[in-house]
């Protein structure tokens, strides 16, 4: 056999930050947090669509329908904003 | 397309809901979830000691209370739009009784006030007697369903609001009867 390299077969994700000598360590969460947000997001997403047609749909005659939907954009986009917020 | 649509010389005298404190009723786990994070944050400090390892831990906490926070609001949002999607409408001629069960599971049946045997109401409690809300129950002729709307408000207003309508109803019917 030619060559001493190592093959590795099962190389550790890059989002763990582990070093072999430290042992176990956390993941980084820099690079997880944004994942979760995308996915947090897009069941938010699918949920808004959802409740504007139940509102749409049912709740028509209502003068509320379009400021009660306007609220939930707004308080959710304030809690996105929030999360979101001094993440690196 | 409407869910229902008024008869010729039908008319809508009323649309109730339930009473809104039973919507805050609904409501109040929902406040406890959402302090929640403030009783956890001191056991989440204890971890400050390997935030160089897991990063800036209180934007960490941040997120995930923005997180948390923002799945009880959708929680709150749809405790609210089933609040609003469910009523009961009192027409002249009938009670047309639409239930937002969930999220594209609603019912909505109506029966005529002609068909109306008996209503009762139910004012249970204390909360119930001051504030003023309880539960009517109305049973029709030739139908086994029993239509009840719990918590609204001023049961008993109702009840003789209904049963004016059907003694109206039935005058009117009589008066056809007999020609007069």
């Amino acid at each position: 056999m030619k060559g001493s390299e190592k093959v590795d077969a099962f190389p550790t994700p890059s989002f763990f930050s582990a070093d072999a000598s430290s042992g176990f360590s956390l993941p980084n969460v820099s690079t997880i947090l944004p994942a979760v947000f995308a996915i947090v997001f897009c069941i938010w997403l699918m949920y808004t669509l959802v409740v504007a047609y139940h509102w749409f749909r049912y709740g028509h005659r209502s003068l509320l329908a379009v400021p009660v939907l306007a609220l939930h954009i707004v308080v959710s986009g304030t809690l996105m904003l929030l999360a979101t917020v001094g993440l690196k | 397309m409407e869910e229902f649509e008024l008869e010729p010389g039908e008319y809508i005298i009323l649309q109730i809901r339930q009473h809104v404190f039973v919507l805050f009723l609904k409501l109040v786990p929902f406040i406890i979830l959402a302090a929640a994070p403030f009783i956890v944050a001191p056991f989440f400090s204890m971890f400050e000691g390997i935030s160089s390892v897991a990063g800036d831990l209180s934007s960490t906490f941040r997120f995930f209370i923005g997180i948390w926070w923002l799945f009880i609001w959708m929680a709150v949002f749809q405790i609210v739009t089933k609040y609003f999607l469910t009523s009961w409408i009192i027409t002249s001629h009938r009670i047309v009784d639409t239930y937002q069960k969930a999220f594209f599971r609603r019912k909505v049946s109506s029966f005529l006030l002609v068909r109306v045997q008996d209503i009762t109401t139910n004012v249970h409690g204390m909360l119930a007697t001051l504030i003023g809300f309880g539960d009517i129950n109305v049973e029709t002729a030739g139908s086994m369903e029993e239509f009840c709307m719990k918590g609204v408000r001023s049961p008993e207003y109702l009840r003789d609001l209904i049963m004016r309508e059907v003694a109206v109803l039935h005058q009117d019917n009589d008066m056809v009867k007999t020609g007069v």
